[in-house]
């Protein structure tokens, strides 16, 4: 059974999360009780980053829990980012609407490096 | 009908992650028919997307009924029939457009969605008091 997971580590302003397993239906308790999503992700935080590097399967259930995060914290003026994504999955993500909303990255330094030119500027 | 050079018939319970597991059975099936092959990860995404219709619609997610994946290759296409035992034609609604698909309150509804895009043909069909779903990629 492939258990899945979700890891949290922060670092400033920003809320990470390592993903270990399917993006499936077992992942879906887990990831939409992280946290009160609609909250915003706390503290002030406004950056989300999910690492994917190690989940090997995202299916339609997974891709509506993305949904189901993003939506919320797009309202509660958060950003979320992604890294980890292969070709395909990231084909998947733009198909549905996801790459709108979600921005993805080759590798999280990448993204460090956009989330503080982000604050730099004040947005 | 060109004739078929493959033929393979895989049938799993109505579990969640059963799609999974026939996913990578039809990976190898089809890697030692057609080694190279360009969209197999389109194809199983879209596969494991009809299973789940399969256990979640068709079946109702009772474990003992089976879906069945049917895979046959010929000349100049992949055909995948996957058959539930719903005894009812799903009713297949028009897509709504992506923002409005975002406002919904439980946004699912994703695997149909997908197979469209991801294949060059899918339909529903019935025979026997069963449903299936053809999706076909041409080669």
């Amino acid at each position: 059974m492939n258990e899945f997971r979700a890891d949290k580590r922060i670092a400033g302003g920003t809320v990470i999360y390592d993903l270990k397993g399917d993006l499936s239906n077992q992942a879906e308790e887990v990831m939409l009780e992280l946290c009160e999503w609609e909250k915003g992700l706390g503290q002030g935080r406004r950056f989300l980053i999910l690492n994917f590097t190690e989940v090997p399967y995202i299916n339609s259930i997974g891709l509506a829990v993305l949904i189901r995060i993003i939506r919320p914290l797009l309202r509660a003026g958060c950003q979320t980012f992604a890294y980890g994504v292969t070709p395909h999955y990231q084909k998947l993500f733009r198909m549905v609407g996801l790459t709108e909303h979600m921005m993805i990255y080759p590798n999280e330094e990448a993204i460090v490096q956009r989330i503080e030119h982000l604050e730099a500027q004040g947005e | 009908m060109k004739e078929a050079i493959f033929e393979q018939q895989w049938v799993m319970p109505s579990a969640y992650g059963s799609e999974k597991a026939v996913m990578q059975k039809v990976k190898t099936a089809i890697s030692r028919i057609c080694p190279g092959e360009q969209r197999i990860e389109d194809m199983l995404t879209a596969i494991a997307e009809a299973c789940l219709n399969a256990i979640e619609h068709g079946n109702l997610a009772d474990f003992r009924l089976p879906v069945t994946l049917q895979l046959t290759i010929d000349g100049e296409k992949y055909k995948f029939r996957i058959i539930d035992h719903g005894s009812n034609m799903p009713v297949v609604q028009d897509e709504l457009p992506l923002p409005d698909k975002w406002l919904e309150e439980h946004p699912r509804g994703w695997g149909l969605f997908l197979i469209r895009r991801l294949s060059d043909h899918a339909a529903f069909g019935s025979e026997n008091g069963e449903v299936y779903l053809d999706i076909i990629f041409y080669r």
